[in-house]
């Protein structure tokens, strides 16, 4: 029956028909274009009002997002509402396995209200609005190590999983830059995004000051019965945010002794997570949440114990060794048109899904958004070089306000430019010319013509 | 048979009556000939459970609000109530949520929805093709439905819901299978344009004279076709021909072998012009696929008509023009070289005033089918992709093409991969001096109007 095979709906208080209708079209259009696409299964149903991803991130299970749409307000664009749904779907998993184990370990019961304290929480932290268009492409930026800072992290690493045995993977983020993954990559992602969400780039767009942003969910429905441990996904960030170390672990008061130090209660007795293939892997999970952004994420063996405070403590040390030479290598990439040119580039590496922005100077300096009138275009783009049968290299487009747009792929890199100066560039071969120079100056020629 | 002026405010029992009349007199024109027909539809057996019908690049499906199946692509209709069963179900849950089914993509395939009620139509298609272009598919479609029984075919379907259309439209299958075959090859359909034949500015002006001055007052539309483009027409001042109404003509006369055996007289509606009521069409194939069109709004015109085409036939013997128009058609398709520009592989022009398009012939790299087929799918996507542009250029392994779109014109020139920028921004420059040269050979800039 419909109404039985309902796990989630949001909005909440929706009546049984119309989750039963709901259902049963969506039942209706997977069934009926499974006919004719046997292969590939529904992705998007487009109505005049409304836009639907399909997603089927387990057999027989699926998630389905619906974005309205209305009157003189931008239609959301459906790789980014895929993005989305995929992205619940494996922040869901990161936390709570998958949703099969759970159907076959407690049931359906418990699966509903699972998803009815995670999605919220999930949707409560995910910022429309904020999704860098290139993260629809799922992509990672890698924090710009040079071979002395590699090394150190590296040398942290190794240290801190010998001396902590039950240290079975380390993950080292720096602000919303990945320094460090002993993760395959599909949960090197999952976890990069869970954790740029804590990073403070979000918090001052947000509340537009330096406050941190503190995540929390409304309390309604299964929401206002849930316990601490179910509310990790929120909480975790919450505590993240206040950069003191080990989460769980309140700051040492004065002459105080480790036995009287009591665990931080308004947390998850235990943090867990489950990775690998499957999801089927669980994992024990402490996160260091330091000053000047760094992030290390220790995934652990759950049977083993843990000396929190020791492994507190090591950390720290060991990470105030590297801290000042890792800030010192955040500085904005040199402009190699010193300020004569206005344009922003974006590279986007399929391999390991390295993401990266670059702006000239003489542009808004501030942090780097590519500009909106051109994401459309350029995901579009992203889209031809993927799909097209005749494997596109390069697609040149200028606006009818005059702005040049240039896309390249060179096996499964891609380098998107916008030039937003109309005087400079006049002509095709001037944006032939300037990308060569960008091409050999930063790319190692990596984009042939 | 009604005149424009009176299919108007027909009232119900009118149009049943219509219906009725129809069903047993017009039928006998548009029906299957006697002979067996030696161009039986060729998956017309395939049934939905076949995997070969499932298969088929793109199905157009179209039905009734009670979800009866009018026509299909591939197959047997009477088989596929089924699947327009549950496309009737799933766009009804649109409208119970004051909503409209627009589209699906699962993967490469899109389904495409087209509301006219009461009729419905969809497209399957696994082509890749921009959803702006199948829907205008659809539309074509739709149009061809109110070309061969007007816009009163609606009232039909409303009063009476469980009418079977498929009794009017018996033995037309064939056009509609033209038509969506026929769009799915010629740009000129998807850049809302025609094709004319080349001639020498002296001939098609010859031929327009000859439309006008012996054009009889009953007379709407004049029109000499070679295959499927313009030789040359006469129009009355105030109402231009559209190109979909001139591709549903050129569609009417090329799927048809009956038209050529002796002077036929069809009813045909133009939606553009007027989709509520019939025109007459006079119809004489002057010379193998040379085609004389005669479009009346009065249905008892035929022997004017004739008269009229007598003349026609008479003077463009007199003048020798049907063996320069017979020549071209042959002979008359120049190769991308003849512009001069050796880089340039094949082009598209189109002339946005006079809204015509200018395409070579196909020679290497595009002889073969499957080639051509490509080419035409990338001019698809590059006239949909230059839509808001000024220049749009795009290369792969296969070929660079630039588009490069104006008030007046947009070209889309083809070149080989590894060609660089600069040739390809000469190359373009050149071809408009040649086609500025050349367009009283290529086009029908003035064509006369009374």
């Amino acid at each position: 029956f419909e109404h039985e095979k309902l796990l989630y709906y949001y909005p909440e208080g929706v009546d049984d028909t119309t989750t039963t209708r709901a259902i049963g079209l969506s039942e209706g259009l997977v069934r009926f274009t499974s006919t004719f696409s046997q292969d590939k299964p529904c992705e998007t149903v487009n109505f005049k009002n409304k836009k639907c991803a399909f997603y089927e991130p387990e057999p027989g299970l699926w998630m389905v997002f619906v974005a309205g749409i209305f009157p003189n307000t931008p239609v959301v664009d459906a790789a980014v509402m895929h993005c989305i749904v995929r992205r619940c779907y494996a922040a869901y998993a990161l936390f709570n396995g998958t949703f099969q184990s759970c159907l076959d370990q407690d049931g359906r019961e418990t699966l509903r209200r699972k998803l009815a304290i995670f999605i919220p929480q999930f949707l409560s932290t995910y910022k429309l609005k904020q999704t860098p268009f290139f993260n629809a492409m799922e992509g990672i930026s890698f924090f710009p190590c040079d071979k002395n800072v590699f090394l150190q992290i590296q040398c942290l690493v190794n240290l801190v999983e010998k001396s902590f045995g039950e240290i079975k993977e380390t993950f080292v983020m720096n602000r919303d830059l990945l320094m460090w993954s002993g993760l395959e990559q599909r949960d090197t992602r999952t976890l990069y995004n869970y954790l740029c969400i804590a990073t403070d780039k979000y918090a001052e767009e947000e509340s537009g000051t330096s406050k941190p942003y503190l995540p929390s969910v409304p309390v309604t429905g299964a929401i206002s019965s849930a316990s601490r441990h179910e509310l990790q996904y929120v909480n975790l960030l919450r505590a993240m945010q206040k950069r003191s170390g080990l989460v769980r672990i309140p700051p040492r008061k004065k002459d105080q002794d480790d036995k009287t130090r009591t665990l931080d209660e308004n947390l998850a007795a235990v943090s867990n997570m489950y990775i690998g293939e499957n999801s089927s892997q669980k994992r024990r999970v402490a996160i260091y949440s330091g000053r000047r952004g760094v992030s290390c994420v220790f995934l652990m063996d759950p049977e083993a114990d843990t000396e929190y405070y020791v492994l507190n403590d090591f950390v720290k040390s060991h990470l105030s060794g590297i801290a000042p030479h890792i800030n010192t290598r955040i500085v904005q990439t040199g402009d190699i048109f010193d300020g004569k040119l206005d344009y922003y580039c974006l590279y986007y590496n399929d391999m390991n899904n390295a993401a990266k922005g670059m702006w000239s100077t003489a542009s808004n300096s501030g942090d780097f958004t590519f500009p909106t009138h051109a994401t459309h275009a350029v995901m579009r783009m992203h889209n031809d070089f993927g799909k097209r049968d005749e494997r596109p290299s390069e697609i040149v487009m200028r606006t009818s306000e005059g702005r040049w747009l240039v896309g390249r792929k060179s096996e499964q890199r891609e380098l998107y430019v916008l030039f937003e100066d109309k005087d400079t560039i006049n002509s095709i071969i001037d944006v032939h010319e300037f990308l060569q120079r960008l091409n050999t100056g930063y790319f190692g020629n990596l984009f042939l013509d | 048979l009604l005149s424009v002026s009176e299919a108007e405010g027909l009232s119900d029992k009118l149009v049943t009556e219509m219906a009725e009349g129809m069903e047993s007199e017009e039928l006998a024109h548009f029906s299957a000939p006697a002979v067996p027909n030696p161009y039986a539809r060729k998956f017309a057996d395939e049934e939905p459970s076949d995997a070969n019908w499932r298969s088929h690049k793109k199905h157009v499906f179209v039905f009734s609000n009670a979800g009866k199946p009018i026509y299909s692509r591939y197959g047997d209709e009477s088989k596929l109530s089924g699947v327009t069963g549950i496309l009737s179900a799933i766009i009804s849950f649109g409208e119970s949520e004051d909503d409209e089914i627009m589209e699906i993509v699962a993967g490469d395939h899109k389904f495409v929805f087209l509301q006219k009620r009461p009729l419905y139509l969809v497209g399957v298609a696994a082509t890749k093709e921009p959803t702006k272009h199948l829907r205008m598919q659809l539309e074509y479609v739709h149009a061809q439905i109110i070309c061969l029984l007007t816009a009163g075919v609606n009232k039909i379907l409303e009063t009476r819901a469980h009418f079977d259309l498929r009794n009017l439209l018996a033995g037309t299958e064939r056009m509609f299978d033209n038509l969506i075959s026929h769009i799915d090859h010629d740009p000129s359909v998807f850049t809302d344009s025609m094709h004319c034949l080349p001639l020498a500015p002296e001939v098609r002006s010859t031929v327009g004279k000859i439309l006008l001055e012996s054009r009889s007052p009953a007379v709407l539309y004049g029109m000499l076709i070679a295959r499927y483009q313009i030789v040359n027409l006469v129009r009355p001042r105030k109402h231009p021909l559209l190109p979909s109404d001139v591709h549903l003509v050129l569609n009417m006369v090329n799927s048809s072998e009956s038209f050529r055996s002796n002077e036929s007289w069809s009813p045909i509606c133009l939606p553009n012009f007027n989709e509520r009521g019939f025109l007459h069409a006079y119809v004489q194939f002057i010379a193998t696929d040379v085609c004389l069109l005669l479009i009346s709004t009065k249905g008892d015109s035929f022997y004017e008509l004739s008269e009229c085409a007598k003349k026609i036939v008479f003077s463009l013997n007199a003048t020798n023009c049907l063996p320069e128009i017979e020549h071209s058609l042959h002979h008359g398709a120049f190769a991308p070289a003849a512009t001069g520009i050796p880089e340039l592989i094949h082009f598209m022009y189109l002339s946005r005033s006079t809204r015509q398009l200018a395409v070579p012939d196909f020679v290497a790299p595009y002889r073969h089918r499957k080639s051509r087929k490509r080419l035409f799918r990338l001019y698809q996507y590059a006239y949909d992709r230059a839509k808001g542009t000024e220049l749009f250029y795009y290369t792969s392994e296969f070929e660079s093409i630039l588009a490069w779109e104006t008030h007046h014109f947009a070209i889309f020139a083809v070149f080989s991969p590894l060609e660089t920028k600069g040739i390809l921004i000469r190359a373009c420059n050149q071809l408009l001096r040649w086609i500025k040269r050349e367009e009283s050979r290529l086009f029908i800039l003035n064509s006369p109007v009374y």
